[in-house]
């Protein structure tokens, strides 16, 4: 499949004008995808690579995870791409395949932080030291961080998907195989617990 | 933090206020959920109390910095190879699967003459993980032999 995607030069993904490439729907794309054609591919990934970092940065905390989940959720993607049946459901699909693969790495990495006792810590957004003002925006953004890494992780995800990419109830609950009703309550629980941790961190 | 009190008192819009601040309810109905907010002072403060905690999340932001994803991916697709998720996946796999073994064909081991049972023993290899770090399938074929060269011997050291 990828064989004769693989002899297409890099060019190529240039054959799509720019303009016809951003009404080409995703499922129309994923039906390329599917085919082995690799510019559809390229065309996916630089169309989604930056909501699908954020919503695992936002879940992991962390900036290499985040880049090495996107990177195994794309190749998910690539590998599943001729069972995919287009539904107009590509974004919900994207981000299960995506979420499943972060509360894998939740999982795994409370062990691993259990074992060895360390903290949860969140990257700093910026290597840079910030001035006083972006300071303080950074201290609360990683208190923000911090409150959400306790959430447990579907608490957390739906309300990543609503908050941050404003997926609806009914998108985030075939992202989480839940009902909607299920993932109000999700978010109701998510918010308690967020103003609980960030109440928590105030009163320190 | 609404009492039971409030909450009963102000329960016909307080269910329905997560869903209004999450954009959810059709445009009458958000209507008449802030119509009420504004009346009644419990449910105004969960209003408040909801928005208030979506607002907080506005201040956490992804850092720049994101390599960009393709070139990664394209060489990935040229040139497959397990990623190390699935690398991990595959070891804790094999890992499990390795200790099965190890109980599995330990328990069809004869016990030895001196009453240490060779199942018992590979077991709990298997189980520290030697097993699986000295090697896998070569190291429980030699082990096998080591445990029969012991048992010959133990067995030769008894003869008369």
């Amino acid at each position: 499949m990828l064989g004769r995607a693989a002899s297409e030069s890099e060019g190529e993904a240039g054959r799509l004008d720019q303009a016809v490439a951003d009404i080409v729907s995703d499922d129309a794309l994923m039906v390329r995808v599917g085919a082995g054609e690799e510019p559809a591919f390229r065309l996916l990934v630089e169309r989604w690579e930056q909501p699908l970092f954020g919503f695992l940065y936002r879940m992991t905390g962390s900036l290499e995870d985040a880049m090495d989940l996107r990177q195994e959720t794309f190749l998910r993607v690539f590998s599943g791409a001729a069972r995919y049946r287009p539904q107009g459901k590509f974004r919900a699909w994207l981000f299960r395949i995506a979420g499943n693969l972060a509360r894998g790495h939740l999982r795994r990495r409370r062990i691993v932080r259990w074992i060895r006792l360390d903290p949860a810590e969140h990257d700093a957004p910026s290597s840079d030291p910030p001035p006083d003002a972006a300071l303080e925006r950074e201290e609360l953004s990683r208190r923000v961080g911090k409150a959400l890494d306790r959430l447990p992780g579907r608490q957390r995800e739906a309300l990543v998907l609503k908050r941050f990419h404003d997926l609806s109830y009914r998108e985030i609950a075939e992202v989480l195989g839940a009902t909607e009703a299920a993932v109000e309550s999700l978010l109701i629980r998510a918010a308690a617990g967020l103003r609980r941790e960030l109440g928590e961190m105030e009163a320190r | 933090m609404t009492n039971g009190n409030e909450a009963w008192r102000a329960g016909h819009v307080l269910g329905e206020i997560q869903a209004c601040v999450d954009g959810e309810l059709p445009a009458a109905t958000a209507e008449r959920v802030r119509a009420h907010a504004a009346a009644c002072p419990a449910c105004a403060r969960a209003l408040a109390q909801a928005e208030a905690t979506w607002s907080a999340l506005a201040v956490y932001r992804v850092p720049e910095g994101a390599r960009p994803a393709w070139p990664r991916l394209r060489a990935r697709l040229r040139s497959p190879r397990r990623s190390p998720l699935s690398f991990a996946t595959g070891a804790a796999a094999a890992a499990v699967a390795g200790l099965l073994l190890g109980l599995v064909v330990g328990r069809a081991l004869p016990t030895g003459a001196t009453g240490a049972d060779p199942a018992e023993t590979l077991s709990s290899w298997a189980q520290d993980g030697s097993l699986l770090a000295a090697g896998g399938a070569a190291t429980l074929d030699s082990l096998f032999l080591a445990a029969g060269e012991a048992s010959a011997g133990e067995e030769k050291e008894v003869r008369p």
